[in-house]
């Protein structure tokens, strides 16, 4: 067992604990990061590449996300590290009438909010994404959607924090935090973490262990109510350039706002499926999704998988001929009400960044900043999270 | 072997790309695999999962850290009319 100090500690490997990881750095002060596997061994490893602004609900949501792409558009430069960001455009497409009202009036109210965004004229559409079907009677496409490819965009923030002075600890689990009692009013050794090789005083811990979340909660008597949401995605083989934008089924969006439209009498909507589709760099493409409750299990499913292929394929004909080569599932961390906890806890300097549920590639470096200010100046002006606390799950009326 | 030997040939990663992703902390394969792309392709790392595994050996990482990758669907790669089968009205 190792002794030592820290400035601050930081549990999660995934996007959003090496963006605070990143962000704290750029303070002065050096953190550590605790990961107990290796970098995107959860949800961030699993995921598409989309930033996707379009899908996000006016308020805080939008508000996070447009703050968030404005600092993606120099991140690259920032961290100076190859994290694939590619500023592609997005689609909201949709196949079915009755959906049309629906997205018109959600557009309508990302605009007032400063979302760049707009319906296409029908006879656009399919000069727009070439290959779609001609089902697709309406769609909405905003240019300020990206891409951005996790893997290299975690090992970014991480050598950029580590070239501040912060440090990471790979392969070591948090299996405990307790406070210490008797300090001698020595602030530094106010909490212990325990892993299984190290042994660390600090006055700072930020929990960003995604569907860890409740686990570490656990540790410090603390309720934190985040629960996995699974997501499959398809990857196909490598194809020509054919898919421009990173496109979505509106079918995710009308659920959420008019349930009652959506068809639940199919194959397809009982497991949630709705197309979300994007193509790699390397000319891969990422065909997903689905939202299934079922607990921690991180397997696929052939019935699932043959659901969303058949959508690809529907919607996008030429696809038919396309391999698939492999498929993979992730956890969403996702709360009761669908926002992220970004909050500080009854703990002193034990904090919260974590429930980014689908949206946590979108939100990494305003996540990032959001969490250094909290932390390192008590409060936050970037966005109003007290919405985002902790303790709006606990105070009822 | 070279530094700038093709180790995996669909994505074409380099033994010095494998070696630097290990310094930076890979020690699995599937941990190799994220951090590189070495065994993404199109063969899904069947030809060079061996080679890395050999190579994870050589920088003193126990087999037992070298649990293959998930194996999921599709063990081959299949055309997706295959894969929904004909029958369907798509
Ligand atoms: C199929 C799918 C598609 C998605 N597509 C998109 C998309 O296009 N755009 C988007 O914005 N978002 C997308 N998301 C959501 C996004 O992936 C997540 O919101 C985001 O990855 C969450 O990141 P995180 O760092 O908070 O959590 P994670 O990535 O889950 O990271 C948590 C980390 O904590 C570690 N950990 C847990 N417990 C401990 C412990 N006790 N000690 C040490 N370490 C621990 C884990 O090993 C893990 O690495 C998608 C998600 C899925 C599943």
């Amino acid at each position: 067992m190792y002794k030592r100090f820290a400035d601050a500690i930081i549990i999660g490997g995934g996007v959003t604990g090496t963006a605070i990881t990143y962000y704290l750095s750029k303070t002065g002060i050096q953190p550590i990061l605790i990961e107990e596997s290796n970098l995107n061994a959860g949800a961030s490893g699993a995921c598409d590449e989309g930033i996707v602004l379009q899908s996000k609900h006016t308020g805080i949501m939008l508000d996070m996300v447009l703050k968030s792409a404005k600092l993606y558009k120099t991140l690259e430069d920032e961290l100076n590290y190859p994290i694939g960001y590619r500023n592609v455009g997005g689609m909201i497409i949709i196949n079915e009438e009755k959906y049309i009202p629906v997205i018109e009036t959600f557009i309508k109210k990302q605009q007032q909010q400063g979302l760049n965004i707009h319906m296409l004229h029908p006879s656009d559409i399919h000069k727009q994404q070439p290959g779609l079907s001609k089902k697709v009677v309406a769609s909405a496409f905003s240019k300020d959607d990206c891409n951005v490819y996790p893997f290299k965009l975690t090992l970014g923030y991480v050598e950029a924090a580590k070239r501040l002075g912060a440090k990471v600890l790979l392969h070591n689990r948090v299996n405990n935090i307790t406070i210490n009692k008797n300090t001698l009013g020595d602030k530094r050794r106010e909490l212990r973490i325990t892993t299984n090789e190290h042994e660390i005083l600090t006055p700072i811990v930020v929990d960003a262990t995604g569907c860890g979340s409740r686990q570490i909660g656990k540790m410090l008597g603390l309720e934190i109510p985040v629960f996995p949401s699974r997501g499959q995605i398809v990857i196909t083989e490598q194809i020509p350039p054919l898919i421009k934008h990173q496109i979505m089924d509106a079918k995710f969006i009308v659920a959420k706002h008019k349930p009652q439209l959506v068809e639940k009498n199919n194959a397809l909507s009982n497991l949630n499926v709705g197309l979300t589709i994007g193509q790699a760099e390397t000319g891969n493409t990422l065909i997903g999704g689905c939202r299934e409750q079922v607990g921690y299990n991180t397997s696929t499913s052939f019935s699932t998988i043959r659901e969303i292929v058949k959508n690809a394929a529907d919607f996008f004909p030429f696809m038919k001929d396309v391999s698939i080569i492999r498929s993979f599932a992730g956890l969403r961390p996702t709360t009761p009400d669908n926002l992220p906890i970004l909050s500080q806890t009854p703990i002193p300097r034990f904090y919260i960044a974590s429930g980014l549920g689908g949206d946590g590639l979108s939100l990494s470096p305003i996540v990032g900043k959001i969490m250094a200010d909290l932390i390192m100046k008590g409060n936050c002006n970037i966005v109003d999270i007290s919405q985002l606390s902790l303790d709006r799950f606990f105070n009822i009326g | 072997m070279k530094e700038d030997y093709v180790v995996c040939r669909c994505e074409e990663i380099t033994l010095q790309e494998i070696k630097s992703a290990i310094k930076q902390g890979a020690i699995t394969l599937d941990e190799i695999k994220k951090y590189t792309r070495a065994g993404m392709g199109l063969c899904q790392g069947r030809i060079c999962s061996t080679i890395i595994i050999e190579i994870l050996k050589e920088h003193g990482y126990l087999p037992q850290y070298s649990a293959p990758p998930h194996s999921r669907i599709p063990v081959r790669p299949v055309k997706i009319w295959e894969y929904i089968g004909e029958d369907q009205d798509v």
